[in-house]
C-alpha cells in the first residue's frame, strides 16, 4: 500500500505547483523517515552523491551548451533561408523547410524547446505572411521542436542511458532510423495536406525565391556545410566508437564555438549567456536526476516493486502484456509530466522486469522514447504548447494549436506501431556498429 | 520584509540582519553560478585535451575520467542555488494557476522554509561531515588509476548544498513577502530575446 501512497503523494505536491525535482524529494525523504528514521538523509546522500559523480552524465551540460550557442549563432538565420530557396516552390514549402530545419538541429544539439523557439520566430511570421493556415503553422512548429528527444544526441537518451544502464552510443544508434522514418512522415503528411488543399499551404511567389544558380548553390553550401560537419563530427566519432559521449559532446561544443568565431557573431555576450541557460538546465536536470533515484530508491525500499510485478502478472498476455501496460502509462503520464520527470520515476521500475522478461531493452527504450514525445504535444502539460504560446501572434488560438498537433501525434504513433511491428528498425543499426 | 514605521530597535536590527541575509547569500548564489560557468569551460577544455592526448600523442590521460565526472558534479551543485534562483526548476502549474495567486505565494514560501531549506541543511551537514573526514584521512577515489584525494570534490558538494538550502530561506522570503511568484519567470524566452 505505502508505495501507491508515495505516487499518491508526489502527485498532490506536483499539482500544487510545487516543482517536480523538489516534490520527489520531499516525498522520498518523508517516506523514507519511516524507515530509515533520521538515517534517511544518511541514505538519500547516496543518490545525491551518485547522481553527482556519473560519468554518463557529464555530457549533458556539453550537448546543451552546443545548442544554446547553436541557437545564438545566426547558423539558423541562413538555414532557414537557404532551404526556403529550395523547398518555397513546394506545396507546403515553408512547412517543409521548418521540419527540415528543426531535423538539422535536433541533430546537432540535445535540447529540446529553445530549438522550438529560435526556429518558429522566424518561421511563424514566414508562414502567416504566405497565408498558411494557422493550425498547420501551430502543428508545424510544435511537430518540428519535438523532434530533438528522439533524434540524437538528445540528452533524454543521455539520462535514459544512465538509468537504464544502457550504452549511449547504442541507443543512438537506435534512435537514427525511427528518428528519420518520424521525419518522412510528418513531410508525409504536410505534401498530403497542402497538395490536397493548396489554399491552406500555398507556394512561396516565385520573386522571392529567384536567384541565379551559382549564388544559390553558395548560399546552400555555407548555411548547410557548417551543421552537417558539426553532426558528423559529433555522432560520426561517437558512432565509429573513436570518442565517449562526452567527449563527442566537447569536440561538438568547441566545434559549434569555432564555427560561430568563424561568421564573426562570436562575443562575450553570447558565450556569457550561452553558458548561464547551460548552468541553469544542468543543474535542473541533475536535480530531476537526483530527486528521481531518491524517489525510486525509497519506493523500491517500501516494495514498489513487488506491486509492479504483481500488477504485470495479473494483466497477463505475456510480453505483449507488459509492453502495453509500460507504455500506457508512459502516456498517460505524459499528459502531465515532463520528460526527465517521465524517464526518472518510471524508467527505473520497468527496467528491472523488462529485462527479466527477456524484452531487448534497446527496443522497449526507444517505444518509449516514441510515446514520451507525444507527452511534447499532448495537452494539458505540453511543453512544446506552452513554448509556441509564448511567441505565436494573439491571432492564434489554442483550440487551433492543439487541433494543428493531433495529426502530427497520429504520425508518432505511426512510428511507434512501424516499431512494434518492426523491431529491427531500432536494432539493427546498433548491432551491426561494434564497439559501442 | 516590511515592518511597521514605529521602528524598535529589534525590529531594526532584524531588517538589518535579513537584509544582509538576503544579500549575502544572493551575492554568493551568483558567485557559484560564475564559478560554474567557468566549470562547464574547464569541463570541454579537459574532455577535448583527452581526445587529443589519445589521438595526437597517442596517449590517453589518466584522469579526464575521474575530472568529468568531478566537473560535471560540480557544475550541478554550484548551479543550484543559481538555477533555483532564477526559478528555472520545472513546475505543471495547469491546475496551481488557478489558485489566488497569494495562495500559490504562501504554500511556495512555506514549503521552501519549513520543508526544502532544513532538508537541504541536513543534506549539507551530512556532505560536509563526508568532506572533513575525507580530508582528515587522506582518502582517494579507490576505483581508479590515477586515484585523486576525493575531498575537493566533496568540499564542493557541500558548499553548494549549503548555498542552495540559504537560497531556499531567500526565496522564501521573497514569496511570503509577495515580491515573487511562484513561476513568474519565463526563463526560456527571456534568454533568446535579451
Amino acid at each position: 500500500m505505502t508505495p501507491l501512497i508515495m505516487f499518491a503523494a508526489l502527485f498532490v505536491l506536483v499539482f500544487a505547483g510545487l516543482p517536480v525535482a523538489f516534490s520527489l524529494i520531499i516525498v522520498a525523504v518523508g517516506f523514507g523517515y519511516m524507515v530509515f528514521g533520521d538515517l534517511i538523509f544518511l541514505q538519500l546522500y547516496g543518490p545525491l552523491l551518485q547522481t553527482a559523480s556519473n560519468f554518463v552524465l557529464a555530457a549533458i551540460p556539453l550537448f546543451i551548451f552546443m545548442g544554446a550557442v547553436l541557437e545564438r549563432s545566426g547558423i539558423a538565420k541562413r538555414l532557414f533561408y537557404a532551404l526556403q530557396l529550395w523547398l518555397g516552390g513546394f506545396p507546403g514549402g515553408l512547412a517543409l523547410s521548418t521540419i527540415a530545419m528543426c531535423a538539422i538541429f535536433a541533430a546537432a544539439s540535445g535540447v529540446v524547446g529553445a530549438v522550438e523557439i529560435v526556429v518558429g520566430l522566424m518561421a511563424i511570421p514566414a508562414m502567416m505572411k504566405a497565408g498558411y493556415k494557422n493550425d498547420l503553422i501551430a502543428g508545424t512548429i510544435c511537430a518540428g521542436g519535438s523532434l530533438g528527444t528522439i533524434i540524437p544526441p538528445s540528452v533524454i537518451v543521455v539520462v535514459y542511458a544512465s538509468i537504464a544502464q544502457l550504452s549511449i552510443g547504442q541507443l543512438f544508434a537506435a534512435s537514427i532510423l525511427p528518428g528519420l522514418l518520424m521525419v518522412v512522415f510528418f513531410v508525409g503528411y504536410i505534401l498530403f495536406r497542402s497538395i490536397r488543399k493548396p489554399a491552406d499551404a500555398p507556394p512561396l511567389p516565385t520573386e522571392e525565391r529567384r536567384m541565379p544558380l551559382p549564388q544559390k548553390l553558395r548560399v546552400t553550401l555555407t548555411a548547410l556545410l557548417p551543421p552537417l560537419a558539426l553532426i558528423g563530427m559529433v555522432l560520426g566519432s561517437l558512432l565509429a566508437g573513436a570518442a565517449s559521449a562526452t567527449e563527442a559532446a566537447a569536440v561538438g561544443a568547441a566545434g559549434t564555438l569555432v564555427l560561430t568565431a568563424l561568421f564573426r557573431e562570436l562575443n562575450l555576450k553570447l558565450l556569457m549567456d550561452s553558458l548561464g541557460v547551460t548552468l541553469r538546465i544542468t543543474s535542473m536536470i541533475m536535480l530531476i536526476v537526483a530527486g528521481g533515484t531518491m524517489f525510486t530508491s525509497i519506493f523500491a525500499v517500501t516494495g514498489g516493486g513487488n506491486l509492479v510485478r504483481d500488477t504485470v502478472a495479473t494483466i497477463g498476455y505475456g510480453n505483449a502484456g507488459i509492453i502495453t501496460f509500460f507504455l500506457l502509462v508512459v502516456f498517460f503520464a505524459g499528459f502531465v509530466l515532463d520528460w526527465v520527470s517521465i524517464v526518472l520515476i518510471f524508467i527505473p521500475i520497468f527496467a528491472p522486469i523488462v529485462r527479466s522478461a527477456g524484452i531487448d531493452p534497446i527496443w522497449f527504450a526507444m517505444m518509449v522514447l516514441v510515446v514520451i514525445q507525444t507527452s511534447y504535444l499532448t495537452p494539458p502539460m505540453a511543453p512544446s504548447i506552452f513554448y509556441l504560446r509564448s511567441i505565436a501572434p494573439r491571432s492564434m488560438t489554442y483550440g487551433q494549436m492543439y487541433r494543428g498537433v493531433l495529426p502530427f501525434v497520429a504520425a508518432q504513433m505511426l512510428v511507434l506501431i512501424v516499431i512494434i511491428l518492426f523491431p529491427g528498425i531500432a536494432t539493427w543499426l546498433p548491432s551491426i556498429l561494434v564497439g559501442l | 520584509m516590511r515592518w511597521p514605521a514605529k521602528l524598535s530597535a529589534i525590529s531594526l536590527t532584524m531588517e538589518v540582519s535579513v537584509r544582509f541575509f538576503r544579500n549575502s547569500t544572493e551575492r554568493l548564489s551568483e558567485l557559484l553560478g560564475i564559478t560554474g560557468r567557468l566549470t562547464i569551460f574547464s569541463l570541454i577544455a579537459a574532455m577535448l585535451y583527452e581526445v587529443v592526448a589519445r589521438y595526437v600523442f597517442g596517449a590517453p590521460t589518466l584522469w579526464a575520467f575521474d575530472i568529468s565526472y568531478m566537473l560535471n558534479g560540480s557544475i550541478f551543485l554550484l548551479g543550484a542555488a543559481y538555477s533555483l534562483r532564477q526559478d528555472a526548476h520545472v513546475r505543471i502549474d495547469f491546475l496551481s494557476q488557478k489558485f489566488p495567486l497569494r495562495v500559490q505565494q504562501i504554500l511556495n514560501g512555506l514549503i521552501y522554509l519549513l520543508v526544502m531549506a532544513p532538508i537541504f541543511f541536513a543534506f549539507t551537514w551530512v556532505s560536509g561531515s563526508k568532506a572533513i573526514k575525507a580530508l582528515i584521512s587522506g582518502e582517494v577515489e579507490s576505483v581508479s588509476p590515477w586515484a585523486p584525494l576525493v575531498w575537493p570534490f566533496y568540499a564542493v558538494i557541500a558548499i553548494g548544498l549549503f548555498v542552495f538550502a540559504m537560497q531556499f530561506v531567500v526565496e522564501a522570503l521573497k514569496y511570503l513577502s509577495g515580491e515573487r511568484s511562484p513561476g513568474d519567470t519565463d526563463t526560456e524566452l527571456q534568454d533568446l530575446e535579451s
